[in-house]
């Protein structure tokens, strides 16, 4: 069900929004989005984080960087589905 | 391939590729507040529309073993957009319960399947019991 609003925008996210080719999916999806987003910093506040440190969103950064090349490595993921196998067949280390 | 980790869409999350697997210890720091990495890898993983996996098996574990609060932070956590939690098909119950031998619980194994699975790094508090199937840089250390 949808209920049809008027809503006033700036000139410019106004332009933008009907540049779009169904302007009510893309406002919709933008709102979606910043309902998900209040919701994921309501609850790390009540985990008591608001915001990575820059020296440790650096080190994040480095980190997943790192997990993306070994994962792209086709002799990595050939590894792990050999040993998935291996495992299967009930040879554990 | 058979056990594969899905990333698979549920009401208005999108499909994103996923990053890292988290270990019931791992949801237990975020849950008792013990450590800030996991909420910073969430933070990140929002930002770059990645996701984190949860093992089913490992939930169970952390919902068993947290605190009253805690439990409320994980039924929190669930919900976040990276998150996934991996369901544990039948076809995997042997694996998963000759693993568990090794490592010493149900969950760290299921994990360690799903990260051979999905080529994906385990974190983890656990990283010893962990290290003996897996490899060193598949597990990263959380203390």
């Amino acid at each position: 069900m949808t209920v049809k609003l008027t809503v006033s925008l700036p000139d410019d996210l106004a332009a933008l929004a009907q540049a779009q080719p169904n302007t009510s999916a893309y406002i919709a999806e933008a709102l979606r989005r910043r309902v998900r987003s209040d919701a994921l910093k309501h609850a790390l506040e009540q985990a008591g984080i608001d915001t990575i440190p820059p020296q440790e969103y650096a080190r994040i950064v480095q980190e997943h960087r790192a997990i993306d090349e070994m994962r792209n490595d086709p002799e990595f993921r050939a590894e792990c589905a050999a040993k998935l196998e291996r495992w299967r067949q009930g040879i554990i280390p | 391939m058979r056990g594969e980790a899905r990333a698979v869409a549920s009401g208005d999350h999108p499909v994103t590729d996923p990053l890292r697997l988290l270990d019931t210890g791992a949801l237990l720091t975020y849950a008792e507040q013990s450590s800030p990495l996991v909420g910073y890898e969430i933070i990140k993983c929002e930002e770059s529309q990645r996701t984190l996996l949860v093992s089913a098996a490992c939930l169970a574990e952390a919902y068993e073993l947290a605190s009253d609060d805690g439990v409320h932070l994980l039924d929190a956590l669930v919900n976040l957009e990276p998150i996934r939690v991996e369901p544990v098909n039948p076809d995997d119950a042997r694996v998963t319960g000759l693993v568990a031998r090794r490592v010493g619980r149900l969950g760290l194994a299921h994990t360690c399947m799903l990260a051979l699975a999905s080529a994906l790094q385990v974190m983890t508090t656990d990283a010893d019991a962990a290290l003996k199937v897996l490899e060193e840089s598949m597990v990263k250390r959380l203390d």
